[in-house]
């Protein structure tokens, strides 16, 4: 079975591009443009990983997103994915908040898959 | 004849003897006045004897008598001349000590001569005198010195006129006539005994004397010759009007007792007595009158600047530019004072001298001037906290004979200073206003310097102000450029985070694309086409770098814009992570990189993402000199001695160092670029002055921030550059614990 993926991001081109990528790659891949998006698509269906971007308009950023996922679904793997420079103090208040860790952007693509795998073997709900 | 002759010397007597008290009391242990008063009162000796040795019926008591007055005639050149010597300035007077000890030795030589018949031999009946001195033959020996020394006193005080200038000369024009007037009418006193009579001079000429006391009162009261003051103006007037009042008419009776007799009979002195009672009441009201009148002549321009002056000063306060204030202060006091020269020294916040604000009139110190710290006329001015007065302390100088007074003078002197007035905050010496002469000649009175101490403190606090007010000033700019640079930065940080996001949406598609193009099925497509995608691949691939290139270039923006704080860090990590931010920008394998960091380094306190961002500025510089270099190698602008090959260099060297007693982190960044031109290092810290293109990677803020960066963490930086062979940045950093 494949792995589910959940992209959380308001970038569609960019995210619809990714699904092409990871969906050529053997993942099953849903995709959510917003933070109410988001927390509604794990409601349906809870994913083996969700890929959460931070900034995003419309009300609900992925901190409030990543609540309100963690209240309905506690055992959720979400990990954070951000353009800053990741600090100690970002990382923190990831792995506080109940994120399993953080992807920041720019990534290389080929770099993506490792990575899912790895967040995936090392990230405790 | 007789009655003149005993009235002059009466007369004489009273006068002398209260100038005596008033002047020694006035200085009663400097020698000018203690001189001074034993000189009136040998004369008051003197005449109050003689005016009864001449009236004597006795012949005894007559004889005894004007041996009693030759004490006072013997001591008035001795201490006449012993006074002008202590007007005299320290090494001339020093030279006629021993002058003035032999003029006592002589002195009590005739004193002894005076108990025996060798200087009056006898008295006898003579003209109108009852008894009057026949000399015995050591007598024209005495009257030849007394004449001689009264000759030398008064030509050496001429002298010291001559010399003298402003306002002391004023002073001593005075004295010099008057003592010349009394010595006029005194000397014709001698006449007789050589059986000598002048008509007119002989009775009259007498008068003289006092008259000279009156002159000295005029030229103590106008010049403060002995710092007597006001004191004085009231017992002149008031000697002035009894004598007028009551002098002249005992005068007027003494000379027509006969004809009074006649008219009033035998009791003719009871309307004299009542006479005098109402002219006894009529003078007091005189009196009374002419104080006022003679205070408000002397002193009513005075008055009238003072009222200036303190108006000035109730308004200084309102006044925020500085040098306007200055100049403003200057003016008044040159206009309403009526001074030669003014000009207002301040001190400097940085190198602590005082210098030259202002300067109004000729004659002053030259423009520019300023007095270091440690000068005498500073020290001295912080001691006493109180006015100097050119005059008096060249006078209390000489008295006090010491050393340090004398380089204090020559301060004074060197700043044409006839009065400074100091201004002091607290007991901090703001600075100080330097006064020529008055330009009437008149002197500078106590009450002139409290009111131009209160101006002083007034003008103080004013220029506290005023210096605050443009310290706000600047401070406000300052916060409002650190504002600009913030909004630039957070500007600059949600612009460079949208710019990274488009940098990896462009990164993800382009390596989307390239990874579904890399995985299709190409089997039955022909090679051209095959080829083809093979190019695009490629293609992608290198968008796609870029792309990652980008973001990770817009992510370090977003790292700078970051407000950070203080906390302790090890300048290692600095370094690092400058080198690791440069990694995007210098290709670090084409230069020889050669970091060396002292170890351990002491720990410093700062902000590290500040630091870096200076350090990596300082790497970036030194690389696009390098580059640039290489550049104007290639392009032949630079030519190379012959088998000689260019290979940038740059050199990292953090160690520390002691500098002013404290001992600081000392960061070297040097390379073997294009280097500097001489005229553009002045302008080097200025903002947006670059001398890259504008299409080249210059902004012109790099080194203005470096400076900005390196200055809050208190430290320094210094650059030096040889045009063409590179350029060294050193940079200064205080170190925890470091200072001393």
């Amino acid at each position: 079975m494949s792995i589910a993926l959940l992209l959380v991001d308001d970038e569609r081109d960019t995210s619809e591009s990714l699904k092409m990528f990871l969906d050529l790659k053997g993942f099953s891949v849903r995709l959510a443009f917003s933070g109410q998006e988001g927390v509604d698509a794990v409601r349906e269906a809870v994913p083996d990983l969700v890929l959460l971007d931070l900034q995003m308009p419309g009300g609900m950023d992925g901190w409030q997103a990543l609540k309100q996922m963690k209240q309905l679904a506690p055992n959720v793997r979400v990990a954070i994915v951000t353009g800053s420079v990741p600090d100690r103090g970002l990382e923190q208040l990831a792995l506080q908040e109940g994120a399993i860790g953080i992807v920041t952007k720019p990534i290389r693509i080929d770099d993506l898959v490792p990575k899912i795998h790895e967040l995936l073997k090392e990230g405790k709900p | 004849m007789l009655k003149h002759y005993f009235l002059a010397l009466a007369v004489t007597a009273a006068t002398h003897f209260v100038l005596a008290i008033f002047v020694y009391l006035k200085g009663t242990r400097k020698p000018t006045n203690i001189t001074y008063a034993l000189y009136s009162l040998a004369i008051s000796w003197w005449s109050s004897l003689e005016a009864f040795s001449i009236i004597s019926h006795d012949e005894a008591a007559a004889l005894f008598l004007w041996r009693l007055n030759h004490i006072g005639v013997i001591f008035i050149t001795i201490f006449f001349v012993h006074f002008v010597v202590t007007l005299l300035d320290e090494p001339e007077r020093l030279r006629k000590r021993r002058l003035i000890l032999l003029s006592y030795l002589a002195g009590f030589c005739f004193l002894a001569l005076d108990t025996t018949g060798l200087l009056i031999r006898e008295v006898v009946p003579k003209f109108s005198f009852r008894h009057f001195i026949n000399p015995g033959p050591a007598y024209f020996l005495f009257f030849c010195i007394w004449v001689g020394w009264a000759v030398y006193g008064l030509a050496l005080l001429f002298k010291v006129y001559a010399r003298s200038s402003g306002v002391r000369r004023n002073q001593l024009r005075y004295f010099c006539w008057s003592m010349l007037v009394a010595y006029a009418g005194g000397a014709p006193n001698f006449l007789p005994t050589f059986n000598i009579e002048i008509p007119i001079l002989m009775p009259f000429g007498t008068y003289a004397i006092p008259a000279y006391a009156f002159f000295t009162a005029y030229a103590i009261v106008r010049y403060r010759l002995m710092d007597i003051n006001l004191a004085f103006t009231r017992t002149a007037v008031f000697m002035a009007v009894y004598v007028l009042a009551l002098g002249v008419p005992l005068l007027a009776a003494l000379s027509l007792q006969p004809r009074l007799e006649q008219l009033l009979g035998p009791s003719w002195w009871v309307w004299l007595l009542i006479a005098y009672a109402a002219l006894a009441t009529a003078a007091h009201y005189a009196n009374l009158y002419f104080q006022r009148f003679a205070e408000n002549r002397l002193l009513a321009e005075q008055r009238r600047y003072q009222a200036t002056l303190r108006r000035a000063s109730d308004g200084m306060t309102r006044i925020r530019q500085l040098p306007r204030l200055l100049k403003l202060t200057a003016g008044i006091l040159s206009r309403a004072v009526g001074l030669t020269h003014v000009s207002i020294y301040l001190q400097d916040g940085e190198t602590k001298r005082y210098v030259q604000q202002v300067a109004k009139g000729k004659d002053g110190p030259s423009g520019g001037t300023s007095l270091e710290l440690d000068d005498p006329l500073i020290k001295y001015l912080l001691v006493h906290k109180n006015a100097i007065v050119l005059e008096e302390f060249h006078i209390q100088r000489q008295q006090t004979e010491d050393p340090g007074l004398r380089e204090v003078e020559v301060s004074l002197r060197h700043l044409g200073a006839a009065l400074i007035i100091p201004s002091f905050i607290h007991d901090q010496l703001l600075g100080f206003v330097i006064m020529g002469t008055k330009r009437s000649g008149q002197i500078y009175t106590d009450d002139d310097i409290k009111v131009l101490m209160t101006l002083a403190n007034q003008a103080a606090l004013a220029i506290e102000n005023a210096r605050f007010y443009e310290a706000e000033k600047e401070r406000q700019a300052e916060m409002f450029h650190t504002a600009q640079l913030a909004s630039l930065g957070t500007m600059a940080g949600s612009m460079s985070h949208q710019i990274n996001n488009r940098f990896h949406a462009e990164s993800i598609i382009t390596g989307t694309l390239r990874s579904v193009w890399n995985e299709a099925d190409l089997s039955g497509v022909p090679d051209s086409i095959k080829q083809l995608v093979q190019k695009t691949i490629e293609s992608l691939r290198k968008v796609e770098d870029d792309a990652i290139r980008g973001g990770d270039i817009a992510k370090t923006l977003l790292n700078f814009s970051k407000p950070g704080k203080m906390e302790r860090i090890a300048f290692s990590e600095v370094v690092e992570l400058a080198a690791d931010l440069a990694q995007y920008r210098v290709k670090f394998d084409e230069i020889d990189y050669e970091p060396v960091l002292k170890n351990p380094l002491p720990p410093l306190n700062g902000n590290k993402n500040h630091l870096a961002e200076a350090f990596f500025n300082l790497i970036a510089n030194a690389y696009d000199a390098i580059k640039k270099k290489e550049e104007e190698i290639k392009e032949g602008h630079l030519t190379l001695l012959p088998g000689q090959k260019y290979r940038g260099k740059l050199a990292i060297s953090v160690t520390t160092a002691t500098q002013n007693g404290a001992t600081w982190l000392q960061a070297v960044v040097h390379d073997n670029g294009i280097g500097i031109k001489a005229e553009d290092l002045p302008r080097l810290f200025i903002p947006f002055f670059t001398t890259k293109a504008t299409a080249e990677k210059g902004t012109g803020l790099g080194l203005y921030v470096i400076k900005r960066i390196v200055e809050n963490h208190g430290g320094k930086i210094e650059v030096n550059s040889v045009s063409g062979e590179g350029t060294t940045f050193t940079i200064l950093l205080p170190i925890i614990g470091g200072a001393t």
